[in-house]
């Protein structure tokens, strides 16, 4: 199987405060990977070290084969932040200006954009749905819009794999369940691999094929084919009382 | 109007004001959308005392101004990490060192407050020819810089942590973009003075972000704004012998307000068509 990820005795702390703890996991080619855990358990911690965002103490990682200091291949990866839809709502920019930013990867330094480069924009645009909105600004839509078009952002770079932090923060249930459609389109269908924080316990047991579950520190990954059941792991992380996992969808 | 052309020295204001008009709202709509409005007044306030050093020294204050706010510019950025939290903290540092030196290097001269004056309010019969060659070069160089860096300016402005991992050279850009700002006042302080440059870099931004359609859209009404406010200027500082500056910045106030009473009666049409 190709390894895209590859994380080794990984540990890391803020100001000597440490939150991850000698982290092992791999990522293949194809999954579909949740990550749960507590609040404050090292989750986004944990993607932004991955991205190369943050440096770990301690330990390796490997993105595509490559140590993460000297990977360069950004385009092949996308990343929708926990606090993609927060940004500053009065900024005057277009749903298409904002998904062309990210063709940097392919453009490189002080390239133009130019008409040709905007047939991408307006594919992954109609693959997410939101090509009619192509001339609007972002700040004036639905927060559910608004991430579908920051999904067609990291899109337009054709990446391999794709890191989401709780990207259904905030939004409706029904756009919630075209969402999670949409991540499954792009998973099956189209290869990508996929990545996702979520404190959606019944969602994320529903659609991964494996689920990592963050707590004291550790990472503990389960594979849903396996016989033993989640919930297991689950209430080792969350304690007894979490039954979370009554969650009709 | 013919008559005004047929003087030198009009001929060079208004030459060196088009580029002016161009650099201030281009440097600006990044200025704002990055909410760093503050770093115009700390730079131009650095440019302040590199004028008193020049008019001291009896050399050319464009030069030394330039210096002056290149490294002031260079040493926000590098305050910026001290405290990375409060990034304003770093550019009222340097604004206080600037009025402070400033303040000690015109009470060092005894003739200098007649010069100081144009400086700081614009002066449109000073631009020399001298001067006219050095904001046309410099002034070009900006402009297409900014040309060229559009894309990744406006990423870096909307999400500067997505650029980053995009690839986008983040820090270097950074670095670039502010030395540009400290050229752009510097290049400003003779047509719109320097404690109003901040102001023709905010207010015709502040201006379009009323009723733009887009981030090219914002960028192109902020130039229109500007050279309005500029051109219009000069010429009305002409007549009536104002200074330059404060009648630009008074005309960019007045875009500002028509702007809004635009939209305001747009919008109470809109509502009433609604209603009906
Ligand atoms: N910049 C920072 N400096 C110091 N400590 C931090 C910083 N960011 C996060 N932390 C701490 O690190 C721990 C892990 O934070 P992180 O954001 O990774 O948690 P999380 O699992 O993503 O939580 P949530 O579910 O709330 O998003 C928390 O205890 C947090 O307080
Ligand atoms: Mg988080």
């Amino acid at each position: 199987m190709d390894k895209i990820l590859e994380i080794k005795n990984l540990s890391f702390g803020y100001d000597n405060k440490l939150i991850l703890d000698n982290i092992n996991f791999e990522i293949n080619k194809g999954d579909y990977i949740g990550i749960v855990g507590p609040n404050g358990s090292g989750k986004s911690t944990l993607l932004k070290i991955i991205l190369g965002l943050l440096k770990p103490t301690k330990g390796s990682i490997e993105l595509f084969g490559q140590p993460v200091d000297s990977f360069k291949d950004w385009g092949k990866i996308g990343y929708v932040a926990q606090k993609a839809a927060s940004f500053n709502t009065s900024f005057p920019a277009t749903v298409e200006e904002v998904v062309a930013a990210n063709l940097y990867p392919q453009l490189g330094l002080f390239k133009r954009i130019k008409k040709h480069h905007m047939e991408r924009v307006y594919e992954v645009l109609e693959l997410v749905g939101m090509k009619e909105y192509s001339k609007r600004l972002i700040g004036n839509l639905s927060g559910g819009q608004q991430q579908r078009v920051f999904i067609a952002r990291t899109l337009v770079s054709s990446p391999q794999i794709i890191f989401l932090d709780e990207p259904t923060v905030g939004i409706d249930i029904q756009s919630q369940d075209s969402f999670y459609e949409l991540l499954k389109n792009l998973n099956k269908n189209m290869h990508i691999t996929i990545v996702m924080i979520s404190h959606d316990i019944g969602v994320i047991t529903e659609k991964a094929n494996r689920v990592a579950c963050m707590g004291e520190k550790k990472l503990i990954v389960h594979d849903m084919d396996s016989n033993i059941p989640i919930t297991k792991i689950l209430s080792q992380v969350y304690g007894e009382k979490m039954n979370l996992l009554h969650h009709h969808h | 109007m013919l008559e005004i052309l047929s003087y030198g020295f009009m001929q060079r204001a208004l030459l060196a004001g088009v580029i002016i008009g161009f650099l201030c709202p281009l440097m600006g709509i990044f200025i704002v959308l990055r909410r760093m409005s503050l770093i115009g007044d700390g730079l131009s306030h650095v440019a302040l005392s590199g004028i008193a050093a020049g008019i001291l020294l009896n050399v050319s204050p464009l030069g030394v101004t330039l210096t002056f706010s290149v490294i002031a510019a260079l040493a926000i950025e590098k305050l910026r990490k001290s405290y990375e939290k409060y990034a304003e903290l770093s550019i009222s540092i340097i604004m206080s060192f600037g009025i402070g030196l400033a303040v000690i290097l015109i009470s060092l001269s005894k003739s200098i407050s007649f010069d100081l004056f144009g400086y700081l309010f614009g002066n449109i019969t000073t631009v020399l020819p001298s001067d006219l060659w050095v904001i046309l070069g410099l002034g070009i160089v900006v402009i297409i810089s900014t040309w060229l860096l559009y894309k990744e300016l406006f990423y870096m402005a909307f999400d500067e942590e997505a650029a980053l991992l995009s690839g986008v050279p983040v820090k270097g850009i950074n670095l670039f973009f502010i030395v540009l700002i400290a050229v752009t006042i510097t290049l400003s302080m003779r047509i719109v003075g320097i404690l109003l440059v901040s102001s023709l870099m905010v207010l015709p931004v502040a201006a379009s972000l009323q009723i733009a359609h887009s981030f090219k859209h914002a960028a192109f009404l902020s130039i229109i704004f500007s050279q309005t406010a500029v051109i219009l200027g000069i010429i009305i500082s002409y007549y009536f012998e104002l200074a330059s500056g404060g009648t630009i910045v008074l005309l960019a106030v007045l875009i500002l307000v028509s702007v809004l009473l635009f939209k305001y009666l747009k919008n109470t049409a809109k509502k009433k068509n609604e209603q009906a």
